[in-house]
């Protein structure tokens, strides 16, 4: 009896997801979605997401493999703030089935607003925890009315281009109070919060560091607003100048720093001495997706051992434990022994704060505009 | 024997002196009604969006808001109106050194100082920071001979950066106006005993005073709209583009921010209109006449001016020789060249090819509906002469607003507008946006034909037409492929709506471009700057070859 070419490759496909849970770690969690026989799907899949370049073809490719006839559009409108800016404006004819990338923070943002719905985790999530245990500190995986989910995960800290620092024979930072220190003043960047999910969680993180107290953090502000050279649109335009030496010091997450090392450039992440936030990149189902059972295909196959293993490879580290990473520095074990102190950022207290947050930054950086 | 044919005279003329007959009209009310969909309404909206936003709002604007409205205002005009003296004060000499004086090479010259043009400004702005940013190539030799580093994110780079990008603006039209110098009158000037210098100063400089205006305020608008640059060198120094760019983008902060900025660009855009209308009607007197041009052949002045070519050319060609090296490199830090060389990043290319046929795609479609736009209101102006003059006053505006501010209206005016599944949005946005330069030829095209010639044909009994693809049409073939040519490269390389209207599956090159450099992929982002500027050279070259001559020859051959 013969087999047809894509019979042969379905089948090929399923003994080698065998063969890749077979080897999975001992103790490492089999996701019942790489046994599942595979559903055929096809059409095009349309992702408004802020993930970098490498990470959105990781992807894509990866996907595109496991359902040769889908089709993924990944689009990057300029960050989360856009996605969200953009989903509201298409309400009425929505253009994108998923929301992808950025923090659970402006996934509330979104819940809040209606641009997003919920999913049932069941149909997703397989065998993956709900929350995930770092060094006893919970980090929860989805949202708990189940709108977003999280795929993977960086931590908040200071970059360092190494040959810029020890050109302007800068000391190395320890913590983020270091960089108020004058020593610094002038040779650190940072993102507007106003644009950018990354900076506006890192910002939230040292509300947290300092013990929620406003006071506090109006004062540490003001002191490190008054070192920073300038504040970048977008998160990742920080990442290239401090790559490039442009700043010796910049405020961000540890993912593309790492990725950054890895292409050759004299880069280096520190994770802070008051502690080192959380990121957690999440995805969540746009409302009125025009693909949405592709969709939630993606969804399940991001969370499943397939999908986490083709983001790993760009650094992006997998909720899902076990995936072999290309670096130990991005792993979670090695995260875990280096970070003097985990900080989860607090929902409750973000959507409290945001607007106080977005005012203060509004006139950190309307005021610098000389 | 022919016969005088009285009736039929009168009836053409009949039609030639009540153009609101003639088939035409049709073609006008579609233009007009095309304005009105795509510029009037989106632009129309945001003005009355805010206020609305402004009536109904509960709570004041922040305190100091009129005040950093003001400084990003002056910001803006700061940097336009030095990038515009610069640029005025460097193509001025280079104008007639390649115009006025044998200077060798200076059909090479030519062809080279237009080549910045067609490339996006923010890559000039990434190749500064290749040059002179921190670490660039030229702060590091700066360093080694004990000069301090040059700090580019503000003015300083913004302006460089403009300066590089668009002094090739300011000496095409200067170039433009030492074209059309009467010969006669620097011969007379000669010839009553005036020397060269004399003569520049006294006679052609008085004569150009408009071009030199024109391309100011060219400039100005040029750098005064650029949202490009900014995002990347802009620092602390924030620009009006850059913040309503920026604020629009922003979904968390007050909505009427994005609204003002957005309105006022609109509002800055008409009074600045305002004065660029009044220059082009004396520049408009100047092209109507074409003759011989006078040529200085002093020995001196033709090497000065081959000196003065090669120093401009050199500097203008700076960020491009880097953008080259940089393509073919690795990581490039802190060294004078890339750490290696590599092929991987032309391999990625190869292998990713969607974004260049997006983009080429889209050029496409967006070329000839920008080209028919402008004929036919080129046409209108034409035959309506002020009458239409607020139309013309009115496509001029997004020259002005940025594109990201046109890119919102659209957006919000039509969402998912995709008639039988074609993204048309992105390429309306394109014959929108680069309609004015698109009519700027256009309508110097018209100028030039003589309507003796039509109206001869009327009186013969010719229809208006019949007339117009007989007599005018094949007048205007040059210009039309120097206006699809002015299209197609201000389309392909448009960043600012597009990053607003984006389809999904239609990123194109320049957002590829934006994304990779500001990602960090440097390589991969000179690679793909590289491939779109030989594409849009390989587009200008054939669009200026001389079709008429071309046909000529097939046929004879034939």
């Amino acid at each position: 009896m013969g087999l047809s070419r894509r019979r042969f490759l379905q089948f090929l496909a399923l003994g080698a997801a065998g063969a890749v849970s077979a080897c999975a770690p001992a103790g490492a969690p089999t996701s019942p979605a790489t046994t599942q026989p595979a559903r055929e799907f096809s059409g095009r899949l349309v992702i408004y997401s802020s993930i970098f370049a490498d990470g959105a073809e990781a992807l894509k490719k990866g996907f595109e493999q496991a359902h040769p006839k889908v089709t993924v559009e990944f689009i990057n409108p300029g960050g989360t703030e856009v996605i969200l800016k953009r989903l509201d404006a298409e309400r009425a004819r929505p253009q994108a089935d998923l929301m992808h990338s950025g923090f659970s923070l402006e996934y509330r943002e979104a819940k809040k607003l209606g641009l997003i719905e919920p999913v049932d985790p069941r149909e997703i999530m397989g065998d993956l925890p709900e929350t995930l245990d770092l060094g006893g500190t919970k980090i929860p995986l989805k949202d708990q009315d189940n709108y977003f989910f999280v795929w993977g995960i960086q931590f908040g800290g200071i970059e360092i281009n190494t040959e810029r620092l020890k050109a302007l024979n800068l000391p190395r930072p320890e913590s983020l109070q270091d960089l108020t220190k004058p020593v610094y003043k002038g040779h650190i960047i940072f993102m507007k919060p106003q644009n950018s999910s990354t900076a506006f969680t890192n910002v939230l993180y040292t509300y947290h560091a300092l013990g929620n107290d406003d006071a506090k953090f109006k004062e540490f502000w003001d002191k490190l607003n008054a070192n920073i050279a300038f504040y970048t649109e977008k998160s990742a335009t920080l990442y290239a100048l401090v790559a490039k030496g442009e700043a010796a010091i910049g405020i961000a997450g540890s993912r593309a720093v790492y990725r950054d090392q890895q292409e050759g450039y004299p880069v280096d992440f520190i994770y802070p001495a008051d502690g080192s936030v959380v990121l957690d990149n999440s995805m969540a189902l746009v409302k009125g997706a025009p693909n949405r059972e592709l969709a939630l295909e993606f969804m399940r196959w991001h969370l499943a051992r397939e999908g986490q293993e083709a983001i790993a490879p760009t650094f992006y580290t997998p909720v899902r434990p076990g995936i072999k990473m290309p670096r130990p520095e991005v792993t979670l074990e090695f995260a875990l022994k280096n970070i003097p102190k985990v900080i989860v950022p607090d929902p409750d207290i973000a959507d409290r704060k945001r607007a106080e947050i977005l005012r203060m930054f509004d006139a950190y950086t309307q005021g610098r505009s000389r | 024997m022919p016969t005088l044919r009285v009736a039929p005279v009168e009836a053409g003329l009949k039609a030639a002196i009540k153009p609101r007959l003639n088939p035409f009209s049709f073609i006008y009310a579609a233009a007009g009604a095309y304005i009105a969909a795509f510029l009037v309404l989106p632009v129309g909206r945001i003005l009355v969006e805010t206020a609305f936003a402004l009536a109904e709002a509960e709570a004041p604007l922040e305190p100091g808001f009129g005040e950093y409205v003001a400084r990003i205002t002056l910001n803006s005009v700061f940097v336009a109106g030095f990038t515009a003296l610069v640029s005025v004060a460097l193509g001025l000499p280079l104008a007639f050194f390649t115009v006025k004086v044998m200077t060798p090479a200076r059909g090479l010259f030519r062809v080279l100082l237009a080549l910045p043009l067609i490339t996006p400004p923010f890559i000039s702005a990434f190749a500064t920071i290749l040059l002179l940013g921190r670490t660039g190539v030229l702060t590091q030799l700066l360093v080694r001979i004990g000069l301090p580093e040059v700090y580019i994110y503000g003015p300083a780079g913004l302006t460089l950066t403009h300066v590089l990008h668009f002094t090739p603006l300011a000496y095409l039209t200067v170039a433009a106006g030492l074209q059309v110098v009467p010969a006669a009158v620097e011969e007379a000037a000669a010839s009553l005993g005036s020397g060269t210098a004399r003569t520049l100063v006294r006679v052609v400089l008085p004569y150009i005073r408009p071009h030199i205006l024109m391309a100011a305020v060219l400039v100005f608008l040029a750098s005064f709209g650029d949202v490009g640059a900014p995002l990347l060198l802009a620092g602390d120094f924030r620009v009006l583009p850059l913040e309503t760019y920026t604020s629009f983008n922003s979904f968390q902060v007050d909505r009427r921010v994005s609204l003002i900025l957005a309105s006022w660009s609109i509002l800055l855009a008409f009074l600045v209109l305002l004065i660029m209308k009044r220059l082009m009607a004396q520049t408009q007197v100047a092209h109507t006449f074409t003759t011989r041009t006078f040529v200085y052949r002093a020995r001196l002045l033709r090497w000065l001016g081959f000196g003065f070519c090669l120093a401009a050319t050199g500097l203008l060609f700076l960020p491009y020789v880097v953008i080259v090296i940089s393509s073919f490199g690795t990581v490039w830090t802190t060294g004078l060249l890339p750490a290696a060389f590599t092929l991987r990043n032309y391999q990625f290319i190869l292998t990713n090819l969607q974004d260049i046929k997006n983009s080429l795609v889209l050029s496409t479609i967006g070329t000839p509906l920008c080209v028919g736009l402008a004929f036919s209101l080129g046409k209108l102006f034409r035959d309506y002469g002020p009458r239409a003059a607020w139309l013309d006053y009115l496509v001029l505006l997004p020259f002005v607003i940025p594109g990201v501010v046109i890119g919102i209206g659209l957006v919000k005016g039509y969402p998912g507008f995709q008639p039988l599944g074609i993204p048309l949005l992105l390429p309306i946005a394109y014959s929108v946006r680069r309609l004015p330069y698109a009519l700027r030829v256009a309508t110097a095209g018209y100028s030039r034909i003589d309507r003796t010639i039509e109206e001869a044909s009327l009186a013969l009994g010719a229809s208006p037409w019949r007339t117009f693809w007989r007599v005018t049409w094949p007048q205007l073939i040059p210009a039309l492929a120097a206006t699809s040519a002015v299209a197609f490269i201000r389309i392909i390389t448009e960043l600012g709506s597009t990053l607003i209207i984006l389809p999904p599956g239609w990123r194109t090159a320049p957002v590829a471009i934006f994304y990779y450099a500001a990602e960090g992929f440097i390589g991969r982002a000179s690679a793909i700057s590289v491939v779109l500027i030989a594409i849009v050279a390989l587009g200008s070259a054939l669009a200026n070859l001389d079709y008429s001559r071309l046909i000529g020859r097939l046929k004879t051959r034939l």
